[in-house]
This record gives C-alpha cells, sequence and structure tokens, in this order.
C-alpha cells in the first residue's frame, strides 16, 4: 500500500460520521470547483466579476436549502479536486464530476443531478466530420483528463491534443491548430454554440452522469445529498435551473430517473511504484520532450541574451533603452502570461506557431533577459585595464570585446547560466497550458488517473533529478577547464 | 613626434587638464613627474584616444586628434586606431590579458590588428621577449609570473606593435623595490636604442639617467620643464621644490640616528644623490 493510500485511510477513519454535524453547526456546505473556465457551471459573472454564476451555483444553494445550511464554494483546480476532497479541504466535490469507475475507486458519488452528452465541435466551414469515428486521422482537443479525453484515447487513431481549459480548444480551433474538439454538451452550449464560427457536428453521444462526490467515509453526509437531489428533480428545481441555462432537453429527466448506479469497484488504487514498468516509459517519453524544449530555448536564451547585453552596454541610445526595456519587461512579467500571449494571444495578429515553436520562442524570450543580464555582470567584472589595453594596442572594440573581454566573461558567467539553465529546465512545465505534453503534463495525466500522486510524484522528481544533475555536474567540469589562474 | 596642443580636460566639473601643450621630437625621452591627481595621467590618456579631450589638439606623426564630444564619426575612429596602433602604451597595473599565455599576450594585438600570420608574430614575440629577458616564460600564463615579469611581457606586448612612440604610466609604482630594477632597465635599454618615450615615474635615478627633458605639472599645467639635472639642482619654482621633497625622502628617512631629517634640513643635491637607488657616487 502506498503512503498516499494510508493517508488516505486515516484521515477518512477521522472523519468519519462527524461531517454533516459539523456542516451544520458550521452552517455552510463548503463545496469543490474550479471557476476557471468554469461556465457554465460555476464562474465570474461577467458583468460582476466578484460574483460566482452557474448552474452548480444554483444547484448548491438548492442543496444547501434542502439540507438547512448555506452553501460556500471553495476554488480548487479542477485536475486536483479528488486528491483535495481526500484532504479534507472541502465537504463535497460539485463541479461536472462524472461518474465513473475511477472516481468511483476513489470516493463516492451521489445520484447523478445532470445526464451529460459529448458534443463535438467543429468550424463552420467543416464537412468531413458527422460522427465520433470521423474523427480518426485528424487533429483533435480536448480538456486535459476529461471524459472526452479518455474516449478519444481509447478510441484511438486520433491525434489528440490536450488544453488547460475549454476556451482555449476554441481559441485554438478558429486558429485552425485543430481540427475538431470534443467537450461536454454544456460546455458546448455555452461557449461554442453562441459562436457564429462553429459549429455541433454530428448527435451528441455516450450519455454520462455529474454526481456530487463525497469522501467515502461520509456515508450520512453522501445519503443526505441523495435524499436532496430526488427532492431536487421531483420538485422541479433542477428542471427550472437547466431551463434558464439553455441544459434542458426532453431526455434529462427521463435520463435522470432511469439511473443504475454503477457498482462500486472497491479501491481501484494502482501501485504504479510496483507496476514501473508499465508507467517509466509514458515518463520518459515525456522527457525526452522536456529536454528538447529546455535546450532549443537555452539557445535562444544565451544567443539573444548576449545580444541584449552587449546592446545595453556598448549599444547607441536606442539600442540602449530598447535592450533596457526588453530585460525589465520580459522579467518584470510571469513567464505563463508571455506563453499564452505568444501562443494564444498572437493568431490575433496574424501569427501562428505551433506548440513547440512558442514553447521555445516564449521560454527563449523569457529566460533571455535573465541571461542578458548575467552577461552584463559578467562583462562588467571584466577590469577596465583589459578592454583598455586592448583599445592601447590598436584594437578596435568589438574585437577587443570578442578577444579579450568576452573569453574572459565567459568564465565568470558558466556558473548563474547553469544555474539558469537548471531552473528553465524545471520551468518548462509551465508550457503545458500550450499543449506540449513533457514530463509534468505526463505526471498530471497518469496521476489523475491513477491517482497515485505519490508513486508517480516520486519517479517524475527522480527524472528531473537524473537530467539535471549531470547537467550541473557538466556545468562545473567547463568551469574547471577555463580555469587560467592556475599556478 | 608628439605634440599637444593646449589640451583641456574636464570630469564632470573639475578641470584636470588646464591647457598643457608639449612638443616631443623623435627618440626624445621625457619624463613627467608631479603630485597625485595633477593630470599627468590624464595626459598620456589623452594622448592615447582613451580618454577623450574638450578642447585642444594631439598630434603622433603625421596623425592629429581634435578634440570631440560624443559621436565619433567613421573617420574619426579609423584616425583613432592608426594612432593607437603607432603608439604602446604601458600601464601602472600591467592589464596583462589573464586568459592568455606571455606569448599569446604579445601575438594577439600583431595577429588580429596587422593581420600577421601565427608563425610571424610568434618568431618576432619570441625575440621580444628574450629582449625582456623572459624568453623561457612563454607559455606561462600571467598569474605565473612576478609582478615585475608581468610588467616586462606588457612592454614585449606594447613593442609587439612596433608603435612609434612608448608611454610609459607609472610603470613601476605597483612593484615591490627589488622587481623594479629589471623593468628599469628594459625601459633604459628601449631608450637608449632611440626609443621615443614618455613616461610618468617617480624613479628619479631612471629620470636623471635616461631623460632628455623632464616636466614638472601641477592642477592640469606645466610648471616647469627643463634638462632633468637642472629641474632637480636648480629648480625655479617653488612648488617644485616642495615636490621634489616630498617625492626623494629615500636617503633622507635613512638619517642619521634614524631620526627622520625636517624637510628644510639637507639640500637638492642630497636628495637627488640619495634617490640613485644602485648608490652611485655623486657626479661632479
Amino acid at each position: 500500500m502506498s503512503l498516499a493510500a494510508f493517508a488516505l485511510v486515516v484521515l477518512a477513519a477521522g472523519s468519519f460520521g462527524g461531517v454533516l454535524e459539523e456542516m451544520k453547526s458550521r452552517g455552510f456546505l463548503r463545496w469543490g470547483a474550479d471557476a476557471e473556465g468554469g461556465a457554465p457551471y460555476v464562474f465570474p459573472d461577467p458583468k460582476n466579476p466578484k460574483l460566482l454564476i452557474g448552474f452548480e451555483v444554483e444547484i448548491a444553494d438548492a442543496l444547501g436549502e434542502v439540507l438547512g445550511v448555506r452553501e460556500e464554494m471553495v476554488q480548487n483546480s479542477w485536475d486536483g479536486l479528488v486528491s483535495a476532497l481526500d484532504r479534507g479541504s472541502f465537504d463535497v466535490i460539485l463541479n461536472g464530476l462524472e461518474i465513473t469507475p475511477e472516481h468511483l475507486g476513489q470516493i463516492a458519488m451521489s445520484r447523478p443531478y445532470y445526464a451529460y452528452t459529448q458534443q463535438i465541435v467543429v468550424l463552420n466551414d467543416e464537412e468531413g466530420v458527422r460522427n465520433v469515428e470521423s474523427l480518426k486521422g485528424k487533429r483533435v482537443g480536448v480538456l486535459s483528463a476529461s471524459v472526452a479525453h479518455r474516449l478519444l484515447e481509447k478510441m484511438g487513431g486520433v491525434d489528440i491534443r490536450i488544453y488547460p481549459g475549454n476556451v482555449e480548444t476554441c481559441k485554438d480551433l478558429k486558429n485552425k491548430r485543430i481540427d475538431a474538439t470534443v467537450m461536454d454538451l454544456p460546455i458546448a452550449t455555452h461557449y461554442a454554440k453562441p459562436d457564429p464560427a462553429l459549429k455541433f457536428a454530428g448527435k451528441p453521444f455516450a450519455v454520462g452522469y455529474y454526481g456530487v462526490g463525497v469522501r467515502k467515509g461520509d456515508k450520512e453526509l453522501l445519503r443526505e445529498v441523495d435524499k436532496a437531489i430526488g427532492r431536487l428533480i421531483a420538485n422541479g428545481e433542477l428542471k427550472r435551473i437547466y431551463k434558464k441555462w439553455g441544459l434542458w432537453d426532453g431526455e434529462q429527466e427521463r435520463r435522470l430517473r432511469e439511473y443504475k448506479p454503477v457498482a462500486d469497484p472497491g479501491s481501484q488504487k494502482v501501485s504504479t511504484l510496483r507496476e514501473w514498468r508499465q508507467y517509466l516509459p509514458l515518463l520518459l517519453k515525456g522527457a525526452v520532450v522536456t529536454v528538447e524544449i529546455s535546450f532549443m530555448s537555452m539557445a535562444v536564451a544565451v544567443g539573444l541574451g548576449l545580444l541584449l547585453a552587449l546592446g545595453r552596454l556598448f549599444g547607441v541610445a536606442p539600442v540602449r533603452w530598447a535592450s533596457t526595456a526588453y530585460v525589465e519587461v520580459f522579467r518584470g512579467t510571469p513567464l505563463l502570461i508571455q506563453l499564452y500571449l505568444i501562443y494564444y494571444g498572437l493568431p490575433n495578429l496574424g501569427i501562428r506557431l505551433s506548440s513547440l515553436a512558442a514553447a521555445v520562442l516564449g521560454l527563449g524570450l523569457n529566460y533571455a533577459a535573465y541571461e542578458a543580464e548575467n552577461y552584463r555582470a559578467g562583462i562588467q567584472a571584466i577590469p577596465r585595464g583589459q578592454m583598455e589595453a586592448a583599445l592601447s594596442l590598436g584594437m578596435t572594440r568589438w574585437q577587443a570585446l570578442r578577444r579579450i573581454v568576452l573569453p574572459q566573461a565567459v568564465r565568470v558567467v558558466i556558473p548563474p547560466i547553469s544555474n539558469d539553465f537548471i531552473a528553465l529546465f524545471k520551468d518548462s512545465s509551465l508550457v503545458s497550458v500550450i499543449t506540449m505534453v513533457e514530463l509534468t503534463k505526463v505526471y498530471g495525466m497518469l496521476a489523475t488517473t491513477t491517482y497515485d500522486y505519490m508513486g508517480l510524484g516520486l519517479m517524475t522528481a527522480a527524472i528531473y533529478f537524473a537530467l539535471s544533475y549531470p547537467a550541473s555536474l557538466a556545468a562545473n567540469y567547463v568551469e574547471r577547464s577555463l580555469t587560467y589562474d592556475h599556478r | 613626434m608628439i605634440t599637444v596642443e593646449n589640451l583641456v580636460k574636464s570630469f564632470r566639473h573639475q578641470r584636470v587638464l588646464n591647457g598643457i601643450s608639449l612638443e616631443q621630437g623623435k627618440g626624445e625621452v621625457v619624463v613627467l613627474i608631479g603630485p597625485s591627481g595633477c593630470g599627468k595621467t590624464t595626459l598620456l590618456r589623452c594622448i592615447n584616444q582613451l580618454e577623450t579631450f574638450d578642447s585642444g589638439r594631439v598630434k603622433v606623426g603625421d596623425i592629429a586628434v581634435e578634440a570631440c564630444r560624443g559621436h565619433l564619426s567613421k573617420d574619426d575612429r579609423a584616425r583613432q586606431l592608426l594612432l593607437r596602433s603607432r603608439v604602446g602604451m604601458v600601464f601602472q597595473s600591467f592589464n596583462l590579458f589573464p586568459h592568455m599565455t606571455a606569448i599569446e599576450n604579445i601575438i594577439e594585438a600583431p595577429m588580429t590588428v596587422k593581420e600577421w600570420t601565427q608563425s610571424q608574430a610568434v618568431k618576432r614575440g619570441l625575440d621580444l621577449l628574450a629582449k625582456v629577458g623572459l624568453e623561457e616564460k612563454a607559455d606561462f600564463y600571467p598569474a605565473q609570473l612576478s609582478g615585475g615579469q608581468q610588467q616586462r611581457v606588457a612592454i614585449a606586448r606594447a613593442l609587439a606593435m612596433e608603435p612609434e612612440v612608448m608611454l610609459f604610466d607609472e610603470p613601476t609604482s605597483a612593484l615591490d623595490p627589488e622587481l623594479k630594477e629589471d623593468v628599469l632597465n628594459v625601459m633604459r635599454r628601449l631608450a637608449s636604442e632611440g626609443m621615443t618615450m614618455l613616461v610618468v615615474t617617480h624613479e628619479m635615478a631612471f629620470a636623471r639617467d635616461m631623460a632628455d627633458r623632464l616636466i614638472f605639472i601641477e592642477a592640469g599645467r606645466i610648471v616647469e620643464q627643463g634638462p632633468a639635472d637642472v629641474i632637480c639642482r636648480q629648480p625655479k619654482h617653488d612648488r617644485t621644490k616642495e615636490f621634489l621633497k616630498t617625492i626623494l625622502p629615500r636617503k633622507s628617512l635613512k638619517g642619521a640616528n634614524g631620526k627622520p631629517p625636517h624637510p628644510s634640513q639637507g639640500t637638492f643635491d642630497d636628495v637627488w644623490d640619495g634617490g640613485a637607488p644602485d648608490g652611485e657616487q655623486k657626479d661632479g
């Protein structure tokens, strides 16, 4: 049994029976959800961003009313909702969590409050996509770890692109980086339907159910939630909410009533450490992408950084200002935002980069600012007399730089630059937001299906270390071999 | 060979050179003395174009450079490079390139500036190292050499460009006394071979033996100049007298009974002759 499972048992035992009472005395039902890209489930009201709205906010409110408490939403990234529930961050999950064997292996789930289907969305002029089979051989964007993601993976033959949210998939569909996207119908209804550039392709397929997630030990709470949902179906409250949000179709009520509970499969927790042979190759594939991106972007950073440093130190005034501005802007804004701007923002200006190009450019441009400062410090650490001696011998400023100052500066900057390389190596995990599936992303995807955050985490960390440690050894070696003040 | 006309140079609001004019003939050895901050180093740096100046004119051989502020034209730059390649400069702190061996230091400029072949440059470089008495140190890095050896390599490096003029900026003042002599001997030999030399130094024995002319500078002006012997024995200006007293205290400090003598004691002759490190007898 892995450590994580052990911790889970302890937590579950500790919370047995007490949660319902605790919740009632507190007066709040704390429900976990992710409001980022969360329309129409839970999202900030565009007219008043301080206020959260969405059909699940209204369901939470209605549930609370039946249970005799008020509701309070706890923000948590969607990927991590199940493990956060285990940790006790909130009482229930109410956020489009599908009733699947995987989830039931980990937590208990209520009877469904919504029957969803999958919907294919394509560009208006796309005629080739009629059903899920016709997606084979096409580039299809899906939300990471979603039902659509798993469906397409199981079907095979689809070039799957993984996105952090469904807003991004729709945007990239219009950018023509993907041919289609598959998403839960409520999302499609909210994001794609109103967009004149997009249309639904084929009929909804693959019926599934959203249920409220509850810790396995909280049996009493689960019973109460089940009862409350039954009440909301019976008294038409759910129908009212779904109609308001455009989510009601004739099938909904029938499906909710005819739902047959999936048998609890028992604990499905996988010890990935014991079956490392199965998981390691997947992680290593991600590691290859990480290494590729790191080396390419570091090459960009080191080259551009040198130009920026020279521009800042020796350029004419406009070059000096521009270099300084570049360094300050790229250092002073988050890498994540820069990646978003380059990948999702630039297409607005007609520049469409592949995700690899965007990743290399984003990391490279960002780190160039840091490398420029390293070079600048390195060049300034070389005594003035070196430049003057070279000039007095009749060398040009450029010759003096190239032959005298830079070779000495390089040795000074190797430690900070190799330090930055290791930092970049780890920062490269951020490029998963622009659909690159690198090491950390592979870890995240495997962890959300196996729930073995511990075992996979150790494996992933070991791979990172196994790659970065030789890099720092190599840097030490180079630094030593460039030493010239040996006595 | 060197002409300086009415040179004025300020750093911020401090005027460092206050209208200096100087004419130095081919083969002439001129020694500049003066209190620290008097502008003698700045004068050398202006001649070598390491500093710009506010007004006046510098001419070395047939290359003239005018005062210039701000951006240099392409023409100015070319003239500056040409001038520097004809003027060798030796720095107080040697400024050898630490990532290169002695011979690499020497061949660097001939190869990059004059585009000599490596074999040509090395051959000439080894000759120069032999001239400064360091041929066996060709493959040593600067950090492996003593200060005196480094300065001699630096002189060989400057000579490798075959300059018409050599500027020395306090070449021995960073050295321990026992290491100065090797450097001074190299300079003596250069002077006797007819090199045009402009030297900032406090080594009065060198000045006495080698200088054709001694120039005393104070507050950015030439106070007094003439043959070294005359200036030291019969300085006309009080400022020169006072300065010479401060610069040549060695014999006096070792005065009788170990007591430092009052500055008014002793004649300039005493000081002057006492300054000779090799203990030569009074002449005349």
